[in-house]
């Protein structure tokens, strides 16, 4: 690793002004991913800022961006290009992608807290504010370089997941080439509000589909007064929300496999009522 | 038990490195170096870490075990017994990093964490839960090149129901 001065956080103030006023201080918290970023010479801080004492939170998914061989990479070296576009994409988005990045979030959790709309409690230099779980992460856009809407100085404090209808009956299904110790290929957080044997509410959002956990809004409206019987209905309403997606060189078994993936969670979680 | 070290490292030296290299104890192994393989695996204030994937100052003042610690009295501690019992290693490299991680991964069980092998996360957690099934998948941060893990499996088992 490069050298950088070390110090410990004693108050979230103090930690957030450091934060936001030098560009070349790292927060770290439980440091498997920061660390592995630095042993690999792609986070580069001068300095570390400890956070583990303050009271009271794994980055994103694509080879390219931790390539040795410095392949281009816009998430890393913004304006390098983007090397998953057109070369191995297998792993990659289908939704929300631009040409300046195709790469997906990895996270499990993330996609379980989209799905509940959760909220993400964040104190910065002009105070505390609460962000939708859905507004945290960004597409990639033409800035791949930043994965979500924090500034310099944002210090998350908490995540809240408020009680929800559907959150008695959920679950998370998720589908990846090893049994263990893998990303998802495709996953799907969804809980659903029962009426009988009736969808009386869904909530799906789907990982390893994009830049960000990806909401299935569409396919949730479809979704109500649906009864869980009904497997074609299921189907269709899911369809919805796959009419816009956008297979790369590779990945286009996603399309189908998402579908798929996604009518299982429902089937699972309904049947949890 | 156990003794206090004081020593002086850059803020960059991880802690697996400053262990082996500043403290002479080579008994947690430096295999991916990159939080992938779980050979580094050691104890702080009980709870098991990846040592190659933290650094040394993040644990100043903290108590951390590793698997010299394990011993007592020249006495192989239960689990560490239970592995020469059911040959629970070949090569022996992955083998302090297994065994830390079994030693912490019973206390998760017992303080009731559920995994995601848990079938049924609406009662708590207890020790008769731990399954094959649910050893395999709370042990899947540590890999065995050698593929000694159904020896492992048998050892640590035993190790849990000796208790």
């Amino acid at each position: 690793m490069q050298t950088f001065t070390f110090s410990r956080a004693t108050d979230p103030t103090t930690a957030i002004a450091a934060h936001a006023q030098d560009p070349h201080l790292a927060f770290i918290a439980g440091g498997t991913d920061l660390i592995g970023l630095m042993k690999d010479h792609v986070a580069l801080p001068q300095h570390v800022l400890d956070i583990n004492s303050l009271p009271d939170m794994s980055r994103i998914r694509c080879a390219y961006f931790r390539d040795e061989d410095d392949l281009p990479c816009n998430k890393r070296r913004p304006g390098s290009g983007c090397a998953a576009r057109d070369g191995l994409n297998r792993l990659h988005a289908i939704f929300g992608w631009s040409d300046e990045c195709v790469a997906t979030n990895p996270s499990d959790l993330a996609v379980a807290l989209a799905a509940l709309d959760a909220n993400v409690i964040v104190r910065g230099p002009r105070g505390q504010r609460s962000i939708t779980f859905t507004e945290f992460h960004r597409l990639p856009g033409n800035t791949p370089e930043c994965d979500n809407v924090l500034e310099r100085g944002d210090l998350i404090i908490s995540i809240e997941v408020p009680p929800r209808i559907e959150g008695r009956s959920s679950h998370y299904l998720k589908v990846r080439d090893r049994q263990s110790y893998e990303f998802a290929l495709v996953s799907t957080a969804a809980a659903v509000a029962m009426d009988g044997g009736r969808i009386r509410s869904a909530r799906v959002a789907m990982g390893g589909v994009a830049h960000k956990p990806w909401r299935l809004t569409a396919a949730e409206a479809a979704l109500r007064g649906v009864s869980l019987d009904d497997i074609e209905a299921l189907k269709k309403a899911i369809a919805i929300s796959f009419i816009d997606a956008r297979p790369l060189a590779q990945n286009g078994f996603k399309v189908e496999l998402g579908q798929r993936v996604a009518l299982r969670a429902l089937q699972v979680a309904g049947g949890r009522t | 038990m156990g003794r206090i070290e004081r020593i002086t490292v850059e803020p960059r030296m991880a802690l697996l490195d400053a262990l082996r290299d500043e403290l002479g104890l080579t008994g947690p192994k430096k295999a991916c170096d990159r939080g992938e393989c779980g050979a580094c695996t050691v104890l702080i204030e009980g709870r098991r870490v990846l040592s190659c994937m933290t650094l040394a100052v993040m644990h100043d003042g903290q108590r951390i075990g590793t698997i010299e610690g394990l011993e007592h009295d020249a006495r192989l501690n239960a689990m560490q017994e239970a592995f020469i019992e059911h040959d629970g290693f070949q090569c022996g490299f992955c083998t302090s990093g297994q065994i830390m991680s079994a030693v912490a991964m019973i206390e998760e069980a017992k303080a009731g964490w559920p995994s995601a092998a848990t079938e049924d996360v609406t009662r708590p957690f207890t020790l008769n839960d731990l399954s094959a099934a649910e050893i395999r998948e709370r042990m899947s941060g540590n890999l065995c090149r050698c593929s000694c893990y159904p020896n492992i499996v048998d050892a640590v088992t035993e190790a849990t129901h000796r208790r």
